[in-house]
């Protein structure tokens, strides 16, 4: 026996070494935040700072997704980068997405009622400032209790999220010079009570 | 202690294998001469020790690991000496210092590749991040400093929550990468 070497293997290793692997999908939850669709993916914590980052790459048959039912917010993208951390209140809460390729987003508010359903190249979600942008290529389609609006062909959407009834910014695409964006705003018919 | 073989000189060989992993950074020492007619005889010796600990060190003499157990299990053959740990509590170092501590059914360490490995329902928690790992099978590369996690895989950060079937993380469960 070499002097320099400790090799104490498993006589029975064999044994664990044979059981079935159980396949299961991965899953990642943050208080009620939810991602699910990733394959490969990164997480590091900063103990100090209590936050959490991932980066996550969907997998071959789906896009990442994340949903955090308490900030009524669903997004799908082929890339998507999480900050999870801590509230004022000490409430788990999803703090920053950003998400690339191939974006879905939708935002469903109860009350006061707030829905949003957009596409683009490129999605960022800031849960301090209440802010959506969207770059790249945009499509969105949004509602309140008072208008509808659909937007095309913008480069660039600013979402405000947590105002009563919804602001949208919206920078026009352009080609040749000229802008290219669409919006159309629908008021909803009121019914008298 | 228990004995399983016949001899109590495979027996000393397991203690011998004990010794070294407490004083790998020490300079090899030459068995006693009378000990190694008694392993060249006695090729199949198996053997239980009870309550062993085993620890290695780096050159430097910082702990790598260290391994408390309540028996060791083991036979040897020739040269060659094998060993399984039951029911182990152990410890992961990195730079001399605790990082990790782990409880397992069952573990092994190889001091040349300085790997520990743990299986059955292994639980570990860190002492700088404070998560909290548990999976069937973990592997952990001192060299690298990682971890490789494998079964039924679960790592708590607080609320964060991530469970797959294979992990790979750093010593001090601060990092994780999936899908790899």
């Amino acid at each position: 026996m070499g002097l320099t070497t400790l090799l104490i293997t498993n006589w029975n290793g064999g044994l664990a070494q044979t059981q079935p692997q159980r396949e299961s999908k991965p899953t990642i939850q943050f208080g009620k935040t939810r991602i699910s669709g990733h394959e490969r993916y990164t997480a590091t914590v900063q103990s100090k700072t209590r936050t959490y980052r991932l980066e996550l790459f969907r997998s071959k048959q789906t896009p990442v997704r994340i949903e955090a039912p308490d900030q009524y917010l669903v997004i799908e993208a082929n890339h998507l980068q999480a900050q999870f951390g801590y509230s004022d209140q000490n409430e788990p809460i999803l703090q920053q997405v950003i998400a690339d390729q191939g974006v879905t987003v939708r935002y469903a508010r109860p009350k006061p009622f707030s829905r949003l359903d957009a596409r683009a190249r490129q999605a960022i979600y800031n849960a301090e400032q209440s802010r959506l942008t969207l770059e790249g290529d945009v499509y969105l389609e949004a509602e309140d209790a008072f208008y509808k609006t659909v937007a095309r062909n913008h480069s660039r959407v600013v979402v405000y999220l947590e105002e009563e009834t919804q602001r949208v910014e919206a920078f026009s695409s352009e080609r040749d010079g000229m802008p290219q964006g669409e919006i159309i705003i629908t008021p909803k018919e009121q019914r008298s009570p | 202690m228990q004995r399983f073989g016949s001899v109590w000189a495979g027996l000393y060989g397991g203690l011998l294998l004990m010794l070294q992993a407490c004083q790998s950074a020490a300079p090899p020492v030459s068995p006693r001469a009378d000990e190694q007619p008694a392993q060249a005889t006695l090729p199949e010796a198996r053997y239980q020790v009870v309550q062993p600990t085993l620890e290695q060190q780096d050159e430097q003499g910082h702990l790598l690991w260290r391994l408390e157990a309540q028996a060791l299990q083991g036979q040897s053959a020739g040269e060659q000496a094998e060993g399984t740990l039951v029911q182990v509590r152990g410890w992961l170092y990195r730079q001399g210092k605790p990082v990790l501590q782990l409880r397992a059914q069952y573990a092994r360490a190889h001091s040349e590749t300085r790997e520990v490995e743990a299986w059955g329902t292994v639980q570990a928690t860190s002492t700088i991040s404070h998560a909290q790992l548990q999976a069937e099978r973990i592997l952990w590369k001192a060299r690298d400093d990682r971890i490789i996690a494998t079964g039924s895989v679960t790592i708590r950060w607080g609320d964060l929550v991530i469970q797959d079937e294979r992990l790979v993380l750093d010593t001090a469960l601060q990092r994780a990468w999936g899908g790899e």
